[in-house]
């Protein structure tokens, strides 16, 4: 177990090391640099020129990249071109926020798929099945940049019940019950599409897992209901079901970046669209790099946990 | 603090006091902006949007008085100076500096503290000197000779040529500025650091910047001019990058002010009880010719181009009176505007007899370059197609290119390509700023937006003459000649003048839009 621990570990390095690669090489590519909209009309030949010296941008490509990442490595992203400030602590503070969202997001879908993908495996082809089976349609043919708007409409606007943009009240903020409510249409939004993968998925799974020979017999031998579904059933299903969750982690993360642009959620999603329109070149490689390390220790962990219920199953 | 912890730090502080007594309510007014503001140092700044935070914070020898909107130029008005006096000759600037104001530190204003800053921008031996300070404030220094503390309360500038406009460069902002910081402050931080503590004598105080999620300030309750201190406590701006979350936290209350709502969607705010406020923005949409293109180096087709362009239902229909047409090359609230002005307008049968005269009575095929803009402007790229269906009603197929707002600016300044013929972006303040660095040959590309290649010696002369004038009306002149000389040439077609759009919640009041790119917010109040 320890060893196949320590060999998937490893494999995260070259793909992270890939990643920031890709991510630095497509920025270097991109025609424009940060040093005009920071020079703006004071832009001339020599300007530029003394600018890009200072920023670094001057150098060839595998000397930029090769600083950077000897950087990196000692946790030092360096120091975003616009706002002239540390990148290590502002992704730090923003994938913070990021995970809060993400977190509830992981939430909602793993309870509302452990719960509707039985119940709607249980009661197959029935009322209650097709009911789940709409519902998970729906959510998942609905994009978040559409979903998000509705639900602000609904809950918001129409019902004023929830806040709709940002962590907290800035008028008058509240601690935990201000971020609680303002965390509730973004997590919702952010979830609508995992909930209904997840759920298709552990219906699926569920259903085969019915019709396997020794859920027949614990049948046969007069288990019924609860003890049959969750003793025996969720049993067999739960490695898929941790697996397909994992996966949920890198996407849920992913995604967010749509639901923090609509809600104003002051995450990591937010922070590479405004690094990328202003070609904040470190902000964007630092961004890129949480994002990718979030993705890859999901999978990880979802990975490890697998192999753990595959050790102890028996 | 770091974010993972904060939720559970607020989850104990909220277990230790769950009766915790409701707090003094003190008056905030919060912000809703395009998005987010660069380094919040006076003397470096760029882009309007930071113009807008750090103009309460700082001011200068002189400001504007943005109390009034319209299309005319704001009165320079004594600031940090008291009183001024201008030799005979025009080249020397005495300012007699307002006594008893102090910096938000406690620092006291004084002719040392401004020559400090000065000498931060443009004094290479001082240990203050910044480099990127230097830089972006060429627009004014160039004309600057020296400096120096007369006596406490007297500073003099004396310039290396007459200039006209250099009062109101004393109070300019944008793009650099010489607004005045503590001198104690710049010199307890690095030049790169002193963005994230700055201090000024300004109607508000910085308190905290959180990136991504906003910038907080607290009224500054002794500033020095009464009826400019704050009658609220707090401002706080939020970047809001995508237009209906800044409409719908105004709408939630969230916020109490959104900057620049869709068009659209203004009639509807209205009705929901919110006011607009709009004001003339001091800036003008000018199309560059590509003056390297074979078609484009025929005054005739050039001229056809703008009599083909309908200004006026691009204003009324598309923008939806969110903007009013422009002929003339000089912007709004800037020197020598002319509301009146016309040239080369809409005549799509004149157009069709020029370009048939020109050789181009079977159509003519052209690219048009676009950028949907940063921040501040909503629908630039939906102007484009309003401009190609104007132009394939006299014969003109337009494709167009659209580019984000790096590379567009990248692309200017290295010039247009080949097989591009024009490009639309606005400029505006400060005047002469722009058309130095559009106009002049001084600034063909890589050395400024010259992206076109206009090249007139003529021209080159009357941007000096204008700029060196040594009266207003002279200056004046001078600027209605290059005006007069561009429109005959049709070299550059200007279009439109956008307009400033906010929305406020019904409880905001004196909000006012005057033709400057920032809103004076020390006048703002909340009920």
């Amino acid at each position: 177990m320890t060893k196949y621990i320590l060999m998937r570990s490893f494999q995260v390095l070259p793909v992270l090391l890939g990643v920031t690669f890709l991510v630095f090489l497509s920025l270097y590519l991109l025609p424009g640099d940060v040093t005009l909209n920071l020079l703006g009309l004071a832009a001339n030949e020599d300007s530029i020129a003394r600018l890009r010296a200072e920023l670094g941008l001057d150098r060839p490509f595998s000397v930029q990249f090769g600083i950077w990442l000897g950087r990196a490595l000692q946790g030092d992203l360096g120091v975003s071109h616009v706002m002239r400030t540390p990148v290590t602590a502002v992704v730090l503070e923003k994938t913070g926020n990021s995970l809060i969202l993400m977190g509830a997001g992981l939430a909602i879908t793993v309870v509302g798929a452990a719960l509707l993908g039985p119940l709607s495996a249980v009661r197959k082809d029935r009322a209650t099945d097709h009911t789940v089976k709409t519902l998970t349609f729906l959510l998942a043919s609905m994009p978040a940049y559409w979903l998000g708007l509705v639900l602000i409409v609904a809950f918001s606007i129409t019902l004023p019940w929830l806040p709709a943009s940002g962590m907290y009240d800035f008028i008058t903020p509240g601690g935990l019950p201000d971020l609680t409510a303002h965390l509730f249409l973004p997590a919702l939004t952010t979830a609508a599409t995992s909930l209904a993968i997840v759920t298709r998925v552990t219906r699926a799974a569920m259903v085969e897992a019915l019709a396997r020979s020794h859920v027949t017999a614990a049948r046969s031998r007069g288990v019924r209901g609860f003890r049959l579904l969750y003793g025996h059933g969720v049993r067999a299903i739960l490695p898929t079901f941790v697996n397909i969750c994992g996966l949920q982690i890198g996407y849920l993360f992913g995604s967010s970046i749509f639901t923090e642009v609509i809600f104003s959620w002051p995450g990591i999603g937010q922070q590479l669209y405004t690094s990328i329109i202003a070609r904040d070149g470190p902000m964007v490689q630092g961004c890129v790099l949480a994002v990718a390390l979030v993705f890859v220790l999901g999978n990880l962990l979802a990975d490890i946990l697998i192999r753990w219920l595959d050790v102890h199953r028996d | 603090m770091k974010p993972i912890f904060k939720a559970l730090t607020l989850a104990a502080a909220l277990a230790a006091s769950t009766a915790l007594p409701a707090l003094a309510q003190d008056k905030t007014i919060v912000m809703g902006i395009e998005g987010e503001p660069l380094a919040l140092d006076p003397h470096t700044q760029a882009l309007w949007l930071t113009a807008r935070v750090v103009s309460n914070m700082y001011e200068g020898l002189v400001m504007q008085d943005l109390t009034k909107p319209g299309t005319k130029a704001p009165d320079v008005v004594p600031a940090l100076a008291e009183s001024w006096t201008i030799s005979d000759d025009g080249l020397t600037y005495t300012f007699k500096l307002r006594g008893g104001v102090t910096f938000h530190d406690g620092e006291p204003w004084n002719a040392a503290a401004a020559v400090f800053n000065f000498d931060r921008i443009m004094n290479r031996e001082a240990p203050q000197f910044y480099e990127k300070a230097f830089q972006q404030n060429t627009w004014w220094r160039q004309d600057v000779a020296s400096y120096r503390a007369v006596d406490d309360m007297t500073f003099e500038i004396v310039l290396n040529t007459t200039n006209a406009e250099f009062l109101l460069r004393m109070g300019q902002g944008g793009i650099g500025s010489t607004w005045m910081a503590s001198p104690k402050a710049l010199a307890a931080v690095p030049n790169d650091d002193f963005a994230t503590t700055p201090v000024g004598t300004g109607p508000f105080k910085f308190v905290e910047r959180v990136f991504g999620e906003k910038i907080e300030l607290a009224a500054n309750k002794d500033y020095w001019n009464p009826a400019r201190t704050p009658q609220y406590d707090r401002l706080i701006y939020r970047p809001m990058v995508d237009v209906s979350s800044r409409e719908q936290a105004l709408e939630t209350g969230a916020i109490d002010i959104a900057a620049t709502p869709t068009p659209d969607n203004t009639d509807y705010l209205e009705s929901q009880g919110f006011k607009i406020v709009t004001g003339q923005l001091p800036t003008v949409y000018v199309i560059w010719l590509n003056l390297r293109e074979e078609a484009m180096k025929d005054a005739r087709v050039r001229k056809a181009i703008s009599m083909a362009l309908d200004r006026e239902g691009l204003a009324e229909d598309l923008r939806l009176g969110q903007a009013i047409p422009a002929y003339g090359i000089l912007n709004v609230g800037g020197p020598g505007y002319d509301e009146g002005y016309t040239c080369n307008g809409y005549d799509p049968e004149g157009a069709r007899a020029l370009l048939a005269e020109a050789g181009y009575a079977d159509g003519l095929e052209i690219k048009m370059i676009w950028t949907p803009g940063g921040a501040g402007d909503v629908n630039m790229v939906a102007d484009a197609e309003w401009f190609q269906r104007n132009l394939a009603e006299v014969g003109i197929t337009a494709s167009i290119e659209v580019m984000d707002i790096g590379s567009f600016f990248t692309m200017m300044n290295q010039g247009m390509q080949p097989g591009s013929s024009l490009l639309e972006i606005s400029w505006g303040e400060n005047t002469f700023n722009w058309l130095d660095a559009v106009l002049a040959t001084s600034a063909l590309p890589p050395n400024g937006y010259n992206s076109g290649y206009y090249e007139n010696p003529v021209v080159d002369d009357l941007l000096v003459k204008a700029r060196t004038s040594a009266t207003k009306e002279e200056m004046v002149g001078n600027l209605h000649e290059i005006r007069d000389i561009i429109c005959e040439e049709a070299t550059f077609i200007p279009t439109h003048s956008p307009l400033g759009v906010v929305a406020t919640s019904a409880a905001i009041g004196n909000f006012v839009l005057a033709p400057q790119h920032w809103p004076d917010m020390a006048i703002v109040t909340k009920d």
